[in-house]
């Protein structure tokens, strides 16, 4: 019978120097791995290069790889990690009002879907990195608390303080489009 | 902020803040017989309905990565390994080239090259009686590889997991019924491909580019577009 490989069927064979492994690995994981970068850092470039180095460091940590997260908590964690990084980096340097085109027209346009999505992409981005990465994570990429936990090694209750907190700052932030 | 303090108590006395992790959640109200009838509690959970309906869409976004995004990975690595004075070969770390179908078992995974299956397609599609050759004509979107090397010509094959999808291009017999000489090469080729390979075939493009033995064809132009390797 045919089953496909499992990610940790490819980690392992990675481990071992197979590069054709890591490549399928690449592959399965690049959407993830991107999107979650593009939703955290909000521009397409930084994305790019943040998937990038958090590929490249999964390929370095693979010997350190135990298998006891499953791949895909790990890769969340590398890349957020990445971002996190990069977005204290660029702290206090870039106004990040000017990253965003705002949306055109005041709230008499706001029903209109696009300035709602073009809102609520900007007011993800506003929030601190604390707690976008929760609501990142929870609302967009829709992992469990358990896993958002494991992915940002933090208790689940303070997993669930912070996003509590990120969903009230989107709603005020909304409020004003409705 | 003064949306906060906007955000804290509904005149009701309910915290807003329930209302949001119960919208967010989709999970039931804590207190469903006081929700039913009070209207402040009715209009901020419409509110909150339409801002959660916008994270949804947002959710739902489709993002796609740069195609070049995996070269880069491999030129990086490349270069890490080179630091590392490991000699590694091109084919290695230039992904693309060559797609593999790849079936795992217990004992180790098996890979199958695109360009094994592709020439499956090929010798199952020309086996077909009413089918006169493959196609030499240029595919629209080549699949595998560069059309003409890792593949025949008249082949293209997407492999994903342990599924393919397959186009084949032919010339056919001047008086074969072309929807029955297509369903037959359809046939042909799931049957080949699952049995020779264990891959499924999700589906199988058929174009006919041009018919053979018709008076009007000049017979140069029927030697030309013999595929190669045929006699």
């Amino acid at each position: 019978m045919v089953v496909e490989t499992d990610d940790i069927q490819l980690v392992r064979a990675a481990q071992t120097g197979d590069l054709w492994a890591f490549e399928e690995l690449v592959r399965r994981h690049e959407t993830r791995v991107y999107r979650v970068a593009l939703r955290l850092l909000g521009s397409p470039d930084e994305a790019e290069d943040a998937a990038q180095e958090a590929f490249v460091q999964v390929w370095q940590a693979l010997p350190a790889f135990r298998g006891e997260s499953s791949v895909s908590t790990w890769l969340y964690r590398i890349v957020t990690n990445r971002c996190l990084s990069l977005m204290e980096a660029r702290r206090g340097y870039e106004p990040l009002s000017e990253r965003y085109e705002a949306p055109t027209a005041g709230p008499q346009r706001a029903t209109e879907t696009h300035d709602a999505l073009a809102a609520l992409k900007k007011a993800v981005l506003h929030l601190t990195p604390e707690q976008r990465v929760p609501l990142v994570l929870r609302e967009l990429e829709g992992r469990s608390y358990d896993e958002i936990a494991e992915i940002l090694e933090i208790s689940v209750p303070a997993v669930k303080g912070r996003l509590h907190r990120a969903r009230l700052e989107v709603v005020v932030a909304m409020r004003q489009w409705l | 902020m003064t949306g906060r303090e906007d955000l804290s108590r509904l005149p009701c006395g309910t915290n807003i803040a329930t209302l949001v992790d119960q919208i967010a959640e989709g999970v039931a109200s804590a207190d469903p017989a006081h929700q039913a009838d009070c209207p402040d509690c009715q209009a901020t959970l419409r509110e909150l309905e339409h801002v959660w309906g916008t994270v949804r869409t947002v959710a739902r976004e489709e993002i796609v990565p740069p195609r070049r995004l995996i070269e880069s990975v491999f030129r990086r690595i490349r270069q890490e390994l080179r630091a590392l004075g490991q000699l590694v070969p091109l084919e290695a770390v230039i992904p693309r080239l060559v797609r593999h179908a790849l079936l795992g078992g217990p004992r180790g995974a098996t890979r199958i090259a695109d360009s094994v299956v592709a020439r499956i397609v090929a010798k199952a599609a020309r086996d077909t009686p009413g089918v006169h050759a493959l196609s030499v004509r240029e595919l629209a979107a080549p699949k595998a590889g560069a059309p003409g090397r890792l593949a025949p010509r008249g082949v293209a094959v997407d492999i994903s997991g342990h599924s393919v999808s397959v186009e084949v291009r032919l010339v056919v017999a001047y008086g074969t019924s072309i929807p029955a000489l297509a369903a037959e090469v359809r046939r042909r080729v799931i049957r080949r491909v699952e049995v020779l390979t264990g891959l499924e075939t999700t589906d199988v493009q058929v174009a006919v580019d041009d018919v053979f033995g018709d008076p009007d064809s000049l017979p140069h132009r029927i030697v030309l577009r013999r595929p190669p390797g045929r006699p």
